[in-house]
């Protein structure tokens, strides 16, 4: 049984570690670093990039709905109004901006995030490379070894295995955060179009 | 003349009124049923755990659902919305193929490397067949003999004997293939890569990949491109192709294999399907939990229907 889970423990981190473009990326879906504008947004947006922040009422509406705290129908309406209040013939140009910001502060947010979980995965193949050091120890010892000391082996090594299957079970709902960022932008983007284009 | 095309044009505009849409929906396990004519949400079917793969059956009247988590296939029942039956397969069931004869199921199993073979009318598993590491997509030649697996980490499409069970060629891909589908007079087979961002395009007979389609959006880095679903469209000479978190589906020419346009469609979208007549195209968008429904005479976006937590599967019923 023991042996079955460390083979797994192993033959997780050896495909994690056989992963193309980042080797401690642990999530399911593939790894993509920054998010870019035309991912989400159908034309072009302001050439100058940093633009959104000479207009002090876009980084406002902008450090409005960032925070992951924001939910994103709060978010989505703060933005909604800002644009409302915009004349009309400058709406796309106020919604460019807005959007220009918005993916500038998520990739900040999920650049942070992603190197949280790349962090968390290294910490994770490392316990992985000592508990194969532990249960070689364990098979080491001869057959007539003290009790107490098989007994100290296996404790350790059964306390390693629950810290991983712990970190495991967090890493998982890690995953979900540059998701929910992305999730979402993507909902503010589409707001942004709506509105402008009205 | 004209005016048979023109009405024509006019019936391709709108499905028949009694066609519905089911979605599964990996993450809040449920079906969501959305009525094709008015694109609002009828039901939401509860099911087993991460439903992922479905399809229908040959009569039209069930729904066959990888209930991915409980490690069994469910069988649902379209008139009542009440799962009816359970079917085995091996453990982790992705997704599957059914016999063009509606009699078997193909079934992926993720984590024990074999395709499971269930015979739908006894309810059991006849065959397991061994192919690569993590079988991910499958496909069935039109006339039911030959059966495509794609497996993840080892980035193949096993062409399998479905009478003798029998791996016949293995046809080296880009990094983690994904789906592959049979051209409807199965000449061709086409497989998409998720890593390596192609589809390439398998002759059926010799077994040589003729070409690979790759795919280009401007702002968007390669990694962003993600090839996974496919449906192809013959009589219009299109094919279209999902390319996941760069949120695009691309339509590409049949024949020349080039990429005509990217349509943009909701977030990370995953599987298609289109609608009985072939004027629309259903997209499954597994971040921003919605279909997106394209006009395929238009090639242009038309709507975004929400429906349930991270839909994966998409499939249109009469």
């Amino acid at each position: 049984m023991i042996r079955a889970l460390l083979l797994l423990l192993l033959t997780g981190t050896a495909a994690a570690a056989a992963a193309p473009a980042s080797s401690d990326w642990p999530c399911a879906q593939r790894l993509v670093p920054v998010l870019s504008a035309a991912t989400y947004w159908p034309g072009p947006l302001p050439d100058s990039a940093g633009a959104w922040r000479d207009d002090s009422g876009v980084v406002a509406a902008v450090e409005a709905a960032s925070p992951r705290s924001v939910a994103e129908a709060d978010g989505t309406q703060s933005l909604t109004r800002f644009l409302e209040a915009v004349p009309r013939d400058k709406r796309q140009g106020a919604a460019e901006l807005l959007f220009a910001g918005l993916l500038e502060e998520a990739n900040r947010e999920r650049a942070a995030v992603i190197a949280r979980i790349e962090e968390i995965a290294r910490r994770q193949r490392e316990v992985a490379a000592i508990i194969a050091r532990v249960e070689g120890e364990l098979n080491a010892l001869p057959s007539d070894a003290d009790q107490a000391k098989r007994d100290e082996v296996v404790q350790r090594r059964a306390m390693l295995i629950r810290q991983f299957e712990a970190t495991r079970r967090t890493t998982r709902y890690q995953c979900e955060v540059p998701v929910a960022i992305e999730a979402r932008l993507g909902a503010y983007a589409r707001a942004l179009q709506a509105e402008a284009g009205q | 003349m004209p005016y048979v095309i023109l009405l024509l044009a006019l019936f391709l505009a709108f499905p028949a009124a009694a066609e519905r849409l089911l979605v599964s929906n990996e993450k809040d396990n449920t079906i969501t049923v959305v009525d094709a004519a008015t694109l609002a949400v009828t039901h939401t079917v509860p099911v087993g755990a991460r439903p992922r793969g479905i399809a229908l059956s040959k009569d039209g009247g069930s729904l066959y659902i990888c209930t991915s988590d409980a490690d069994h296939i469910e069988v649902l029942d379209l008139a009542s919305m009440k799962v009816s039956r359970i079917l085995p397969s091996g453990p982790d069931p992705e997704l599957f193929v059914l016999s063009p004869d509606g009699t078997t199921l193909y079934i992926a199993n993720e984590n024990d490397n074999m395709v499971s073979v269930l015979d739908i009318a006894s309810g059991r598993v006849t065959t397991e067949i061994a192919v690569g590491v993590e079988p991910e997509g499958l496909g069935v030649s039109p006339d039911g003999r030959i059966l495509v697996n794609t497996s993840e980490t080892t980035s193949m499409a096993h062409f399998i004997d479905t009478a003798t069970h029998e791996v016949i060629a293995n046809v080296l891909v880009d990094s983690r293939p994904r789906r592959a589908v049979f051209t409807p007079y199965g000449k061709q087979v086409w497989v998409s890569s998720e890593v390596g961002g192609t589809v390439s395009i398998v002759d059926a007979e010799t077994h040589e990949v003729i070409h690979k389609i790759r795919f280009a959006v401007p702002g968007i880095p390669a990694e962003g491109i993600q090839p996974v679903g496919i449906a192809l469209l013959p009589e219009r000479n299109l094919a279209f192709v999902a390319l996941g978190p760069a949120n695009r589906v691309a339509v590409v020419d049949m024949k020349t294999f080039e990429v005509q346009k990217y349509l943009l469609v909701g977030q990370r979208v995953w599987n298609l399907a289109f609608s009985l007549d072939k004027s629309r195209l259903y997209t499954t968008n597994g971040v921003s939990n919605d279909m997106s429904v394209i006009d395929v005479a238009a090639l242009k976006v038309i709507k975004s229907v929400p429906v349930g937590a991270l839909p994966w599967g998409v499939v249109v019923a009469p």
